[in-house]
């Protein structure tokens, strides 16, 4: 510092005349995520001869820096990034992207650039900016929630909120509600996971019952009863204060009213389930009536469609409050005979899967001994022309 | 994190292997990550769960890849200390240029050479968020740790949902989110819970990872009491030993703590955990570590609404499994450590001090305390 005053005081002694130097000007480069300091000659100068001893390149982070302005203070960390000098330009890149909507200022320490090349001190000079938010963001909204029939088990493990867009992450428990037929607040009872369980697009949001409460015999079970125990109907209600990955709020309240029905210890049985085979050279949907409702995410992945013995392409989508699901070829059904495999992991909303119950009473014998054999159905298209 | 008693280690232990490490020359030549070893940028997709080895590889959880990376952080020496910073939060979201609620802190993991806190860092609020990990040192000095161009190594975990990828149109929809990982002798125990089935799949990854070993996919389940028994996700875990076997420590997502021992870990194997003690309801397990003072050993537990609990662990040996019914409490004795609120992670700092991330609605801050 005592070096860089002295420096100064060459300045003012050799500026007497009124000599002055030229300021940087800075600029935010929206496109590039960058800001540029447009320099005065003579600093370029002076940055690329001392660039010359280094590959032409070089980082001047102390120099030129940016740090997060909000309510007109600057953090006391700058921003991760880097400063460097190439080319007869100086660039600042942040290590990660500005965000649209945050308040930064650029600086550019005048002090700092005497302090390593020494010479005459250049003004310092300082860029306020805000990124605007890129694109009109549309506005979010709850497209579904699962289990979609009227009625709930009161033991009800699994429900899944779709969102049509991207939702912020880590606050979903300030903006979900269960109301009971009354309308008063119930506890959630939900597993408040720090972790949120969304799949990749962040559009879907897995809600789990607290599994303390749910298995029998275990503390909160015994103390609390199951979240649903002693309601006749719920509302479970998403506010609107919810905003988006985008920053908009969902805007208005999203309330779904269920029955409660009785809880539901059985594991889902494929032998009891219907099916309705499709018309030959059809693309029409093979569907297949289950024997209750079943897990709506595992549902459309968990059957396998076999021709001959070969797998062939369908898409299946749960209906009818997941109590039917149907198979749509991509290709027309041929003439053959058919095998519609299930995935043993299948699980209902209270988690009983096809291979074990959630929950197994261990003094009892196994509740289907069948069960652990690769369930399957089968359908014969036969060609009558 | 969750360190095991596997390594214990004091303050002057650590300092003298900082000592060590400070100096070794600038080109340490760093630690052996495995096969597909390689120098360059860390293809991580999601911040998520961290751990380290006591020679100082980084374990790093990351959810959306459904991989485990090795990260090599070495050469990172220095001398440890007491950490303590308030508004951590905003400093990291200013290090990363955002604001506190552009960020997320994911887990907290204090290296075993320099003593500085990694914080696993998701920079965004959505699923475009970006996996950053940032260090504070004891002079509060927040950084980035960088995950441009170091040596790592990938290690992807077993995916259940290959089993039936076959019929699968459109985007994917299921996610088996890592919510916990933890070191000990060579093998990383990786915890899983999946945003679908509700069977818990836990991974033993052997390390230096080996590609031809991707891990062994286990089954845990939970028996309740003796009569009833239900898959179990595994919330937290670090090992411990008992007996002198090396066993898994593990809480659940439904509180109770359970053991079981690393040797039932094989492939395929459907692991039934000892439960040890029910910690009450109304109660999420966050994070535990194990230590020991005056030559007892205790675990220390951070949970949602119950505050830090400290619980003897002196008769976990001897401690049958739950069987019969108890009125709140039940097998190992703990107590609540009242002055500690709103922790939401912790690892040990040294053999008398902890490391906590408190996280309020005022914000969040490192503190360091000893051991209670």
């Amino acid at each position: 510092m005592r070096r860089s005053a002295a420096r100064w005081g060459v300045a003012a002694l050799l500026c007497l005349g009124g000599c002055a130097l030229p300021s940087p000007e800075l600029e935010f480069d929206e496109a590039e995520g960058v800001v540029r300091a447009e320099l005065p000659e003579s600093l370029t100068r002076r940055l690329e001869s001392a660039a010359a001893d280094a590959d032409g390149r070089l980082t001047v982070s102390e120099i030129l820096h940016v740090q997060v302005v909000s309510a007109g203070d600057e953090a006391s960390v700058a921003m991760h990034g880097s400063a460097d000098f190439a080319r007869g330009e100086l660039v600042f890149t942040p290590s990660f992207p500005f965000a649209a909507g945050v308040g930064y200022r650029a600086s550019f320490d005048g002090a700092a650039f005497v302090e390593r090349f020494g010479g005459l001190p250049p003004s310092s000079a300082e860029l306020d900016f805000r990124p605007a938010v890129d694109r009109v963001s549309s506005t979010p909204r709850v497209v579904a929630l699962y289990p979609s029939g009227d009625e709930l088990p009161q033991n009800l493990l699994r429900m899944y909120l779709h969102f049509s867009e991207p939702m912020r992450q880590g606050v979903a428990w300030d903006h979900l509600r269960l109301e009971d037929a009354g309308g008063r607040v119930l506890e959630l009872g939900l597993l408040e996971l720090d972790h949120e369980l969304w799949d990749p697009s962040g559009t879907r949001l897995t809600l789990l019952f607290d599994p303390g409460r749910l298995k029998s015999g275990l503390l909160p079970n015994r103390e609390e009863g199951r979240p649903l125990d002693g309601q006749s109907t719920i509302a479970f209600v998403v506010d609107g204060s919810w905003h988006s990955a985008e920053g908009t709020p969902l805007g208005t309240e999203h309330r779904v009213v269920y029955a409660v029905g009785p809880p539901d210890h059985t594991q889902p049985r494929p032998a009891e389930w219907s099916l309705l085979p499709p018309g030959l050279d059809s693309r029409e949907p093979l569907e297949i009536e289950l024997d209750g409702p079943l897990d709506h995410g595992m549902l459309e992945r968990s059957l396998v469609v076999l021709r001959e013995g070969e797998s062939i392409a369908v898409r299946a989508s749960a209906t009818r409050g997941e109590r039917a699901v149907l198979l749509t070829p991509e290709e027309p059904w041929a003439a053959g005979s058919y095998i519609v495999q299930i995935n043993s992991r299948l699980e209902d909303p209270s988690g009983n899967s096809v291979r074990r119950p959630f929950e197994t009473r261990l003094t009892e014998e196994p509740q289907s001994p069948g069960e652990t054999q690769p369930a399957r159905l089968s359908f014969v298209l036969v060609d009558e022309g | 994190m969750r360190v095991s008693l596997l390594r214990k280690f004091s303050l002057s232990t650590l300092i003298a292997t900082a000592a060590l490490a400070s100096l070794s020359l600038p080109s340490f030549a760093g630690v052996s990550l495995g096969d597909g070893q390689t120098t360059g940028k860390v293809p991580v997709r999601s911040a998520g769960p961290l751990a380290f080895s006591p020679d100082g590889v980084l374990f790093l959880g990351d959810s959306l890849s459904g991989a485990l990376f090795a990260v090599d952080s070495s050469a990172d020496a220095g001398s440890p200390g007491a950490i303590s910073l308030d508004g951590v939060d905003r400093k990291v979201a200013a290090l990363l240029g955002t604001t506190p609620e552009g960020i997320r802190i994911v887990d907290l993991a204090v290296h075993p050479k320099s003593g500085r806190a990694y914080l696993s860092v998701a920079r965004g609020s959505g699923p475009e968020a970006q996996a950053a990990v940032v260090t504070v040192d004891k002079a509060g000095t927040v950084d980035l740790f960088s995950l441009d161009e170091v040596a790592y190594s990938k290690l992807e975990l077993p995916n259940p949902v290959s089993e039936t990828a076959e019929d699968r149109r459109g985007r994917p929809l299921r996610m088996q989110a890592i919510t916990d990982i933890a070191y000990a002798g060579g093998k990383v125990l990786v915890a899983g819970l999946s945003n679908e089935e509700f069977s818990s799949r836990m991974h033993t990854l052997d390390f230096p990872f080996t590609q031809a070993k991707s891990g062994v996919g286990i089954e845990v389940y939970h028996g309740a009491h003796g009569k009833w028994e239900t898959h179990a996700p595994v919330r937290t875990l670090t090992t411990y030993d008992i007996g002198g076997a090396a066993h898994v420590l593990a809480a659940y997502t439904c509180t109770p703590l359970v053991t079981f021992p690393v040797t039932d870990l094989v492939d395929g194997a459907e692991v039934r955990g000892t439960t040890v003690a029910e910690l009450g309801n109304r109660n999420r397990p966050l994070d535990m570590i194990v230590y020991s003072d005056g030559g007892q050993d205790y675990a220390l537990m951070a949970n949602s609404s119950r505050g830090v609990m400290k619980v003897d662990l002196s008769s976990i040996e001897s401690q049958e499994g739950l069987t019969s019914r108890v009125a709140d409490r039940a097998g190992l004795k703990y107590e609540t450590i009242a002055e500690l609120q709103d922790v939401t992670q912790l690892d040990r700092l040294d053999g008398d001090h902890s490391l906590l991330l408190i996280e309020s609605d005022t914000g969040a801050k490192l503190q360091t305390v000893a051991l209670p």
